[in-house]
């Protein structure tokens, strides 16, 4: 069996297979988009909650973990939760925004974590713009010199981008720059509302024209991603905790959208449980009811999981170029109150990747 | 030394879990993924348990009911496989007790 029908088994089965912790909102950056609630109410989970929803995940067949924030290092007990999540096998990816992760973080990071893989946020190509972003000065320099280190070390990273008015001049350089350090960089041309529903970081979208130079510069770079037919799923990329909920299952036979709520949960510091990072619909808390409780009741999951076929005959109603616009239906809740809206970002998307497809024809 | 003595190791940077009926191993550093089916991954999970290839067999002839030496024959050869792509090793059990 190929993995992306095995994801396709977990999504069908409602077997829980990724998991994405946010262990703190605190960050040592100050993003001007950071999508966090900062005013988010709540008691945050212990060491040792964190340790008996390790323990569960593990025995639930988890395993895709994804430790989050905020910035995941700035918890207190990132290291101990993080070590524990090597020990029970689970596949360890950790977002950070790389600015702590110096010689000597980024060495015991290494030795005791051993992440699959470093998600590290990129802003720019340049120093002004990267740290116009995050709002703190000498953050791009100190990024660049702690990448060079992590890669020196052998550590596999990722670059992740969001594409915004502020740098979309520097798309192309930001890809160069990536390619110099030898990292992936993966772009991403949504900036969505805070979870708390304020709009201020929209105010920084990207351009349309800049959306379709994006488009381009992926189908240069991937052609095979905007042809008609799928590449065989052998072998596929190794989905992370949260983004494959996104992208991981065949599309062309998976019977839901998305995983979200049939094969992957996210969950906030205070133990707020939710389908997906980007569907902030709260579903339990782990205060109150174990994760397995959760997962096992027919609750609050329910409506989640009898969403996804329908969520995804409406893609497919959009046509070929649907597929490869990442609708989101949690970003459609957040904006419209309805996830199975066409929202205003996923639109512009369509219409774009819309016309690459009939140029590849 | 006898190979069925020796004990079976999984690389440091493999990651695996059951799902279900199936396995799933993740190789870290070439970010590739693999499917095992059911026994396949009863060996990986043996092997974890720091067992020899005699002990990993004789536990896997309480679980299925296949004849020894098929059961042998497969065992072996498919750990011939995971030792041929290094995902795992076979080491010395007497210089693992004493440290080496």
């Amino acid at each position: 069996m190929s993995f992306g029908r095995l994801v396709n088994r977990v999504w069908r089965e409602n077997i829980l297979f990724s998991i994405l912790i946010e262990l703190t909102y605190r960050c040592n950056l100050d993003c001007f988009f950071c999508y966090n609630d900062l005013n988010l109410q709540g008691r945050p989970l212990d060491e040792q909650q964190y340790f008996d929803l390790l323990d569960e995940l593990a025995q639930l067949q988890v395993l895709n973990l994804t430790l989050s924030g905020g910035e995941p290092l700035a918890h207190p007990s990132f290291f101990r939760i993080g070590a524990r999540a090597r020990e029970l096998g689970f596949l360890v990816r950790v977002k950070s925004n790389g600015h702590a992760l110096g010689e000597r973080l980024a060495a015991r990071l290494q030795r005791e974590v051993d992440p699959f893989v470093i998600d590290i946020s990129l802003h720019g190509a340049r120093a002004q713009t990267h740290d116009r972003q995050t709002r703190v000065s000498g953050s791009f320099d100190r990024l660049m010199r702690n990448l060079e280190r992590m890669t020196e070390r052998g550590m596999r990273l990722k670059l992740n981008a969001i594409l915004t008015a502020w740098n979309e001049v520097e798309m192309e350089e930001m890809y160069t720059l990536a390619d110099a350090l030898n990292i992936p960089l993966s772009m991403d041309p949504t900036v969505t509302p805070r979870d708390d529903g304020d709009a201020t970081p929209v105010h920084i979208r990207p351009s349309a024209e800049a959306v379709k130079r994006l488009f381009d510069i992926r189908a240069r770079r991937a052609p095979e991603r905007f042809r008609p037919a799928f590449a065989s799923r052998e072998n596929a990329p190794l989905p992370s905790a949260g983004t494959d909920t996104c992208d991981g299952a065949d599309g062309a036979s998976a019977e839901k959208h998305c995983g979200a709520g049939s094969s992957a949960l996210a969950i906030d510091p205070v133990g707020n449980v939710y389908p997906c990072v980007q569907w902030r619909r709260q579903l339990g808390n782990l205060h109150r009811q174990s994760i397995t409780e959760l997962w096992c009741s027919a609750g609050a999951l329910t409506p989640v999981r009898e969403l996804g076929p329908r969520i995804k005959h409406m893609v497919e109603g959009l046509g070929e170029a649907a597929r490869h616009a990442a609708f989101c239906p949690g970003l459609a809740e957040l904006e419209s109150g309805s996830p199975l809206q066409l929202y205003p970002a996923a639109q512009e998307k369509l219409d774009i990747v819309g016309k690459l497809l009939k140029q590849a024809r | 030394m006898d190979r069925l003595s020796r004990l079976l190791h999984l690389r440091d940077d493999v990651r695996h879990r059951r799902v279900e009926d199936e396995g799933v191993l993740v190789l870290q550093n070439e970010a590739e993924v693999m499917v095992l089916n059911d026994l396949a991954y009863r060996i990986i999970e043996l092997a974890v348990e720091q067992r020899t290839v005699a002990s990993i067999i004789a536990a896997l002839e309480e679980e299925y009911d296949v004849a020894r030496d098929v059961l042998t024959g497969d065992v072996m050869a498919y750990i011939d496989e995971l030792t041929n792509i290094g995902v795992a090793r076979l080491t010395d059990a007497t210089s693992e007790e004493n440290g080496a």
